[in-house]
Formats: C-alpha cells, sequence, structure tokens
C-alpha cells in the first residue's frame, strides 16, 4: 500500500467509524431482529426463518411488490423525463439567467417544504368533501359537479404525482449544471451544420449528461426504494393496500401492529435489494472503466 | 513551644466551626423527613389522572405526619403529548435502563404484563374490593392476579341528536321514551339503522350514523351488537365468519345502499367529523362518550348546550344479541415492577380508592365518565356533570372486556376492510376472507368458528 493510499485511509477512518456505528451495526441488529418474534413487550424469542415464511407466505405481498416496482419505474421514468425537459429548458432554450434561475426556483419549493406540510396541502387540495380545493374549483365552473373522492378513487396516481413533484427540483439542478458544462463550440457546430434543436437535444445534450442521467436513475430509484413519508402522509398505504410499497409495510407491520420481528424482515429484504443495485452499478461502472482503457 | 501553643492555639479556633455546625446538624436530620421522589408519567390530555394521583400523595403525607412517619412524597412529572405507541415503547425501554417512571399511563395493559413491568396490584384491590365498581379490573386481570389501576370508567355508548327527531316529527313523549325502549330491548338495533335511514330521508339531518375515522374498539361493539364474538371467556381471540360477515354486509350497506354512513367517512379527519356530529350534520355516532367533549368543542358548544341537544343510549339488542350494553373501557395506570417503593405506591393507589376518591370525581367529570371506583360516582361532582349526571344507569349494563392477545392486530385489519367496504371497494365476503388470512398468517392461537 502507498503512503499516499494510507494517507487517504486515515483520514477515512472516521467516516468509516461513523457508518460503522450508526448504519452497520444498527443493518446488523435489524438481521438478528428479524429471526425474532420481537412485539411491543420487547422479549426476545428467536423463531428461525417464521418470518421471513410469512412475507412469502402472505399474499399481500405480491400486490406489495407489484406497487412498488410500479412505483418506482413509473415514478422515476417521469422524474428523469421531466428533470432532462426542465434542464434543457432553463439552461439551453431559455438565455436568460435570471428567469431560468426564477423556474428553478419555483420548482425547488416542494423539495424545500417539510413532508408533513406538503401531505397536508395534498390532502386540503383533495379533500373529498365539497369544501376540497379541486372541488370547490371545478364546481365554481360546474355547478352540478358532485365531489369526488380523489385519494380514495386514484391513490396511485396521486402518490405519484405528489412524489414527481416534490423529486423534480434535484435531478433538474444536476442535469441544468452539466448542460451548463457542455463546450459551446459542440453547440455552435452543430448549428453550423443546419442541426435542429430536437437533434441538437439527441445528438449533444443527452450523450454529454448521460453519466449524470446514470446518477440520477440511481438516485431516484434508491430514494423511491426506501423513502415511504409521503405515501403514509397522504394514503397511509390505502385503501386496502392500493398504495402499500415495501418500505411502508415495513414500517406499519414494525411500528402500526408492533411486530418488529416481522417488519425487521421485510427491511432486511429490502437492504438486499439495495445492496444487490448498488454492487451491479459498481460492476456496470467498473466494467465500463476497463472497456475504456 | 510557644510556636508549637499558637499553632494549636489556631487550629482549634478553625475546628471551631467545622465541630459547631456538625453539632448544628444532628438535630436537623432528625427533623427533616426522608423525601422520597416518585416519578410520574402521563401521555394525552387527561392530565387530571396524573393530577390525582399527585393530589392524592398530599393527603397521604398528612396522613404520615400524623402516624408519625419520616417520609415526605414528592414528584417528578413528566406529561407528554405523543402517539400512544411510541408511549409505551418509551416506557418499555425506561425500563430496560433502570430509568422507569414510578406510576405510569399505558394504552395496551397487555403488553406490559407480558414483558412483567408491571406490579402485582392484587392484594391492595382486594383489601380495598368494595370499594370499586364491579369488574373494573377485568381487562387488566392474568392468572388472577390485577396489575393496572382504573382511574375512571368511560363506556362506550351510542349518541344521537334529539332534534334530529324532533324534525322527523317526533313528539317530546316519543322522544323521552327511546332510551327507555333501548333499554327494555323493544327497540332493536335493526330499528335504529331504519330510524337513522328516516331521519336523513325527512331531512332531519344529512347522515344517519358516523363513527371514528380509524382503527377503535368502536367497531368490536357494532360486531357484538350483530352477534358476533372476538374473545373468548379466557380472553383468547375469536374470529367469527358469520358474525364478521354480518358487521361487513350492515358496514357497506350503510356506505353504498341506504348512505347514512359517507362513503368518505375515513378520509375526513376528527374535527370534521366531531363537528358533523356536534352539529347535527350526523344524527347518530358511536364511541367512547368521553369523545363528547371533543365533539362539542368542535361544533362551538358547551357541555350544556351539548347535553341538551344529545342523547346517550345503550347499544340496542339485535337480532342475532340477546341484551343492550354498554362497553366499560378505563383507562389504566400502573406502577413499575421496578419501583424503589412499591409500598407507598400502593399506599397512593388505596387512597384514591378511599379518601380521595373526590380526586377521581375530578377527573371523571372533567372527561364526562364515570368513575371506576363507588364513592366517586356519588360525588356532587360527577352528580353535577350535564353529561353523565342522568346516565348513571348505563354503568348497570356495562360489560369489560378482558385482555386479548392479537387484538391491536384484529382492529387494524377490521378497519382495513372498513375502509375499503365503505368506499364499495371490495364486498363483504371478500373482506372476510382476506381479513381471516392476514389473521392466521399473523395472530397465533387463534379460534375460529
Amino acid at each position: 500500500m502507498k503512503g499516499k493510499d494510507l494517507q487517504g485511509y486515515a483520514f477515512l477512518s472516521p467516516f468509516l467509524i461513523l457508518v460503522s456505528i450508526f448504519y452497520i451495526a444498527p443493518a446488523i441488529l435489524t438481521i438478528i431482529m428479524s429471526f425474532s418474534s420481537l412485539d411491543g413487550a420487547f422479549l426476545w424469542e428467536f423463531v428461525g426463518f417464521e418470518n421471513y415464511g410469512k412475507i412469502f407466505r402472505d399474499p399481500n405481498t405480491f400486490l406489495i411488490l407489484r406497487n412498488t416496482i410500479l412505483y418506482i419505474v413509473i415514478s422515476m421514468a417521469i422524474i428523469v423525463l421531466l428533470d432532462l425537459f426542465i434542464a434543457t429548458l432553463t439552461t439551453y432554450f431559455i438565455k436568460s439567467d435570471g428567469w431560468a434561475s426564477f423556474f428553478k426556483s419555483i420548482i425547488m419549493i416542494p423539495m424545500i417544504t417539510p413532508s408533513v406540510v406538503y401531505s397536508v396541502l395534498w390532502i386540503w387540495y383533495l379533500d373529498a368533501s365539497d369544501s376540497g380545493f379541486i372541488n370547490s374549483f371545478i364546481r365554481f365552473f360546474d355547478t352540478d359537479f358532485v365531489s369526488v373522492n380523489w385519494i380514495a378513487k386514484y391513490p396511485f396516481q396521486v402518490i405519484i404525482i405528489a412524489q414527481v413533484v416534490v423529486s423534480l427540483a434535484y435531478g433538474a439542478i444536476i442535469f441544468s449544471s452539466a448542460i451548463r458544462s457542455i463546450p459551446d463550440n459542440q453547440f455552435k457546430a452543430a448549428h453550423v451544420d443546419g442541426a435542429g434543436e430536437w437533434e441538437i437535444v439527441k445528438t449533444i445534450i443527452i450523450p454529454n449528461i448521460r453519466p449524470h442521467i446514470k446518477f440520477i436513475i440511481m438516485w431516484e430509484t434508491l430514494g423511491l426504494m426506501t423513502n415511504y413519508l409521503n405515501i403514509l402522509l397522504i394514503t397511509n398505504g390505502g385503501p386496502l393496500n392500493r398504495t402499500e410499497v415495501w418500505a411502508l409495510s415495513a414500517y406499519h407491520k414494525a411500528f402500526i401492529d408492533q411486530q418488529y420481528g416481522y417488519g425487521a424482515a421485510i427491511s432486511v429484504l429490502l437492504i438486499l435489494v439495495v445492496f444487490m443495485i448498488m454492487l451491479l452499478w459498481m460492476f456496470a461502472s467498473k466494467s465500463k472503466k476497463e472497456g475504456e482503457e | 513551644m510557644k510556636k508549637t501553643l499558637v499553632l494549636l492555639a489556631l487550629s482549634l479556633l478553625m475546628l471551631y466551626p467545622v465541630f459547631a455546625a456538625g453539632a448544628n446538624e444532628k438535630p436537623q436530620i432528625v427533623a427533616e423527613k426522608q423525601v422520597v421522589t416518585l416519578k410520574i408519567s402521563h401521555n394525552m390530555d387527561f392530565t387530571t389522572i396524573p393530577e390525582a394521583v399527585v393530589d392524592a400523595a398530599e393527603r397521604v403525607n398528612a396522613r404520615y405526619a400524623k402516624e408519625g412517619k419520616n417520609i415526605r412524597i414528592a414528584f417528578e412529572k413528566d406529561y407528554q403529548t405523543i402517539d400512544w405507541t411510541e408511549y409505551q415503547n418509551n416506557i418499555v425501554f425506561a425500563h430496560k435502563i433502570d430509568d422507569a417512571p414510578d406510576i405510569f399511563a399505558m394504552s395496551d395493559p397487555a403488553g406490559l404484563m407480558k414483558a412483567g413491568l408491571l406490579l402485582d396490584l392484587t392484594d391492595m384491590v382486594k383489601a380495598n374490593s368494595s370499594k370499586f365498581v364491579n369488574n373494573v379490573f377485568t381487562p387488566v386481570t392474568e392468572n388472577g392476579k390485577i396489575y393496572a389501576f382504573p382511574p375512571d370508567l368511560p363506556v362506550r355508548v351510542i349518541y344521537y341528536n334529539r332534534n334530529g327527531l324532533k324534525a322527523i316529527g317526533w313528539n317530546d313523549a316519543d322522544i323521552k321514551a327511546l332510551p327507555g325502549k333501548i333499554q327494555s330491548g323493544v327497540f332493536k338495533f335493526e330499528d335504529f339503522l331504519a330510524l337513522c335511514q328516516e331521519v336523513v330521508a325527512k331531512g332531519g339531518a344529512k347522515y344517519g350514523l358516523t363513527h371514528r375515522p380509524g382503527a377503535g374498539a368502536d367497531f368490536l361493539d357494532i360486531l357484538n351488537v350483530l352477534g358476533g364474538q372476538y374473545y373468548d371467556e379466557k380472553g383468547t381471540l375469536v374470529f367469527d365468519e358469520k358474525g364478521l360477515t354480518r358487521f361487513f354486509q350492515m358496514t357497506y350497506d350503510n356506505a353504498n345502499v341506504t348512505k347514512i354512513t359517507p362513503q368518505n367517512l375515513n378520509q375526513m379527519g376528527w374535527t370534521t367529523i366531531n363537528t358533523m356530529v356536534g352539529t347535527g350534520d350526523s344524527f347518530a355516532y358511536y364511541g367512547p362518550i368521553y369523545s363528547c367533549s371533543y365533539v362539542a368543542s368542535a361544533a362551538k358548544l358547551t357541555n350544556e348546550q351539548f347535553a341538551a341537544q344529545e342523547e346517550f343510549v345503550l347499544f340496542p339488542a339485535s337480532k342475532y344479541s340477546a341484551k343492550p350494553f354498554v362497553v366499560a373501557a378505563p383507562q389504566y395506570i400502573g406502577i413499575s415492577a421496578k419501583t424503589k417503593y412499591p409500598e407507598i405506591c400502593l399506599d397512593l393507589f388505596a387512597e384514591l380508592a378511599n379518601g380521595s376518591a373526590d380526586l377521581l370525581a375530578r377527573h371523571a367529570a372533567k372527561i364526562n365518565s364515570l368513575s371506576s371506583v363507588v364513592a366517586a360516582n356519588d360525588d356532587p361532582q360527577i352528580a353535577a356533570n350535564p353529561i353523565i349526571k342522568d346516565i348513571a344507569y348505563l354503568a348497570d349494563y356495562a360489560i369489560t372486556v378482558p385482555t386479548i392477545y392479537g387484538i391491536a392486530n384484529y382492529r387494524s385489519e377490521l378497519f382495513k376492510q372498513i375502509v375499503a367496504l365503505e368506499l364499495g371497494q371490495t364486498t363483504p365476503a371478500k373482506a372476510v376472507a382476506d381479513m381471516k388470512v392476514q389473521i392466521q398468517l399473523n395472530v397465533k392461537d387463534v379460534i375460529y368458528k
């Protein structure tokens, strides 16, 4: 090991210790807990693989898995496309820095709003009663309009839109910075060659920011897999289990039903999936680097 | 030599105050009492519960002084307003690190009993058995041992708005006679549902029957009315398919067929529902009687105004159940099994059952509830309460529910199905089947019938 490497590891060690204490140790504890029937009495009784067996016997597991995949794929696709759209619009098409910053500031508002406030706003917007914002708004134009129970009728759509709105800013800002770093002569050359705007987006902007797109896809996937706060606050996984996703299901089992062992088993499977995705990502990055070399 | 004498004199001079102070201290120790500081913990609004304990301690202190006991009880208070599950988890964790409160409120005595964290109160209760209303200890009794103290006796009942009946043409005599008809079993639950429909149909109210917007024990009472069983005499959870099917069918019909319950009730918040009940937009409601203070407040009514418009009645008998009833659902406080002062804590609870019953009456009157202690129910504070002064008879019909392991899970699954049924997103048969699968998966020791 070179001296420089050693220095690097020495500087990293405090962080590694912190990560070990606050992440790895709890993760190990969660794994141990997943083999117990720990409940509200907090008595450790080991039950082997019973909790894992329960996950696979539960008919809701398939529904929750399907919800999770759909939630991640649909939200992520919309987020990435809108991020690209906003970033291109505010960086490439709108030349005025002032206006671009103004639009970016607006899309940042949901991100910097506390989740509780944000979710309460959604609940108020979509309130099923006559006094709900959207119901009142539509009734303003159509007096015969019968109030719709939006959250109960379209729960999945609601949580996806809510998540997309809150996630937009991060990716848009990353893409925007990436577009700004593309050398100007590429755009000039394309214009000289008579390339249209769509062609410029397709052949210059997207290829140049591909690593950033991959990063945002990875980032959003992990975030969507583990973050359930907006769903919890808006639909609480319901009606029935129509918006129950994997991470929320772990929360419900552990903290509502007080089946901490069962909740831990659900979390362990989630940790495994996240870990596998990260390994795949590392493997793919390494292969690409080797290919380039 | 001179030097030595001077030094000795100076040393004695310096030591004098030390001995002098020591001489003064001795009688002070005798005069000062041993202060026993108890930690008392409570959660949510009803702080009149711990305050009754704290005030009872003052009286115990006075008694100890008379008896010449060298003890004075003081308190370190910890009152919180957090989620009950989180609160109770904190109590368990506090026990694990030997920092538990000596006396504390609880939401789920069964969990704490299972964990062995509650002091056995059996001897104290037996010594004072005549002071308590019958059966108030049933939910906290296990293997003949009693583990918690009920500071009140709120009952779960049906409320209805008398103005709704007036609006559909009932005269005062008929309105006044209805609680008696329910009590005698002449007016059944099916008649009550029909009445709710009639009130809505004739414009007496917007909705006929509403309930809480979250999982809770109130639904189990209606299940009981419809002959559904959810526990046996040993406190084992029972999954009664026929009873549940009837309950789910009624739930579905109320929201989707007769429409006496709003389909979106469970998406409304507590305040909206309380306001609907308080203003009479909802003719009837079922739940704990102490909720009426929230209802009155949401509708901007005083307790007197609310009592003037509202009737509190028994859950009627039905085609499937023989007798009308109310369910006594006391809140409970317990003593830590790890307390250093078990005798003193027990003495405080005994004091509440005896000379300090008025403190429990103060609490009961504040939350519009009856009391678990007989003497408190005779106290003028309860007798003067506008909500409870005329409903003392309900206590004669009160049933208590034992500790049931797995009931939290059952309630949670039941509520999930209720939400879907009211929205018309499932059928009663499917709801029963889905709930059965979840109970089979998540709860051990269930009787299926």
